[in-house]
């Protein structure tokens, strides 16, 4: 462990008499739920306003999906995704939302990065830069 | 069947999925996939790319809803998330050339070798505190809560763990599954870590890993808003009520039902890829 100074807790609140968890390890822990817990809520609100957006525009058509035909380029690249869904296209903004919902680890694997970078640890600043890069390399790397 | 009903059945399917998969522990990818495969008739490869976004929305929504305070073990899963979204990157490289066929039936042994181990839970064995050099190296050794404070753990065949989720990896990629009990087994079994400790980073290692092939699986074409939308909504939904009730909830018949489910889908599967009704 590197030593990261101990923080104390605001003169106001007595400390509780037994810590299970050295606090700066749970509050890193908190942060880092609050983080994803704001970034889900986020891509679900998304989803959910563009899955209302279409079935407005498209209730009674028929749902064929037996046999697999790729998905247009719209509705596959980030940048044409994000470029029809503020023009409120019902299916892009789903798949905005989706795509959103899809960064939520890469923020997590972020924040662990600076977490590490922050505390000095080397080590783990280059291991969690070596997850980002195969995360960026799926998303945005073009492999198909 | 028409846009209306089809998008709320699959909802409902998928927040039934997400909250038994919660509950029970063994996620709700594995369920998701037979449901619009045999149920709906949807495209294996469309339910693929659905089922990760579920999986990511799963694994997000309960590390949001519930703080294990201390168990995840930050280290261990960032080391092992390098060979898991490596894996991933593999698996979907792999699955561009396998036979759906093929992928039905490796989906549907899966299945059953999940609905088998939940019905043989390992014995539980004392926690094990001594050191392994290549562990104290990476310093991945660590501490969890107990009644009586913080118990201190050690970590052992660092590179066995790292290869089988490697393996995970490449699994949850070419099935669209979260590969959950490999990994558990991985870090539980094979790398000695606390049992708590090893499901809550295992959940914490899922997103980050299906993330990594649902880049691909996007670019590729295989993710249709109109049916992923409800399905990541549904387990999304699901896995957050799951995990609010699970502190109240007596799994243990649930367990049971969940695993029969499984390992009926599982035959199913095996069926469809065997006769090539696909």
């Amino acid at each position: 462990m590197t030593s990261t100074p101990p923080t104390t807790p605001p003169l106001s609140t007595p400390p509780p008499p037994q810590r299970d968890v050295p606090p700066p390890q749970r509050d890193v822990e908190t942060w880092l739920s609050r983080v994803l817990a704001v970034g889900v809520l986020f891509a679900a609100f998304i989803i959910v306003f563009g899955g209302v957006l279409f079935l407005r525009a498209h209730t009674g058509e028929r749902v064929d999906l037996g046999t697999f035909t790729p998905q247009p380029p719209r509705l596959t690249s980030p940048a044409a995704i994000f470029h029809d869904a503020l023009r409120l296209n019902p299916a892009a903004v789903m798949q905005m939302g989706l795509l959103l919902l899809v960064l939520t680890p890469v923020l997590r694997v972020i924040a662990s990065l600076l977490l590490f970078a922050l505390k000095r640890d080397m080590l783990y600043t280059i291991i969690s830069l070596l997850v980002l890069g195969a995360l960026l390399l799926g998303l945005f790397g073009g492999m198909k | 069947m028409t846009v209306l009903p089809f998008t709320a059945l699959v909802f409902a399917g998928s927040l039934l999925a997400g909250l038994l998969g919660s509950l029970t522990g063994l996620g709700g990818g594995g369920i998701i996939i037979p449901m619009l495969v045999v149920a709906f008739g949807v495209d294996l490869k469309y339910a693929i790319g659905a089922s990760l976004i579920a999986v990511i929305a799963t694994s997000s929504g309960a590390a949001a809803a519930y703080v294990k305070e201390g168990f995840t073990n930050i280290r261990i899963g960032m080391l092992l998330e390098v060979a898991t979204t490596l894996g991933a990157l593999l698996g979907a490289w792999i699955a561009l050339g396998t036979p759906v066929s093929v992928l039905s039936i490796i989906f549907g042994i899966v299945l059953f070798w999940t609905a088998w181990s939940s019905m043989h839970p390992p014995p539980p064995r004392p926690v094990d505190t001594t050191p392994d050099p290549l562990a104290t190296r990476l310093r991945l050794d660590g501490t969890f809560p107990t009644p009586a404070g913080l118990q201190p753990y050690g970590v052992h065949r660092v590179p066995w763990g790292f290869g089988l989720m490697f393996g995970a990896g490449i699994l949850s990629a070419l099935l669209g599954i979260g590969s959950g009990v490999v990994k558990v087994i991985a870090m539980d079994r094979v790398m000695r870590v606390p049992f708590k400790v090893s499901t809550t980073t295992s959940n914490f290692m899922i997103g980050v890993t299906a993330a990594a092939s649902a880049g691909v699986y996007l670019h590729r074409g295989q993710i249709d808003p109109n049916l992923a939308a409800p399905v990541a909504f549904g387990a999304l939904v699901g896995s957050f009520a799951g995990a609010r009730i699970l502190p109240r909830a007596n799994v243990r018949w649930l367990r049971i039902m969940f695993a029969a489910i499984v390992a009926l889908s599982g035959a199913q599967m095996i069926w469809k890829g065997v006769s090539g009704s696909l």
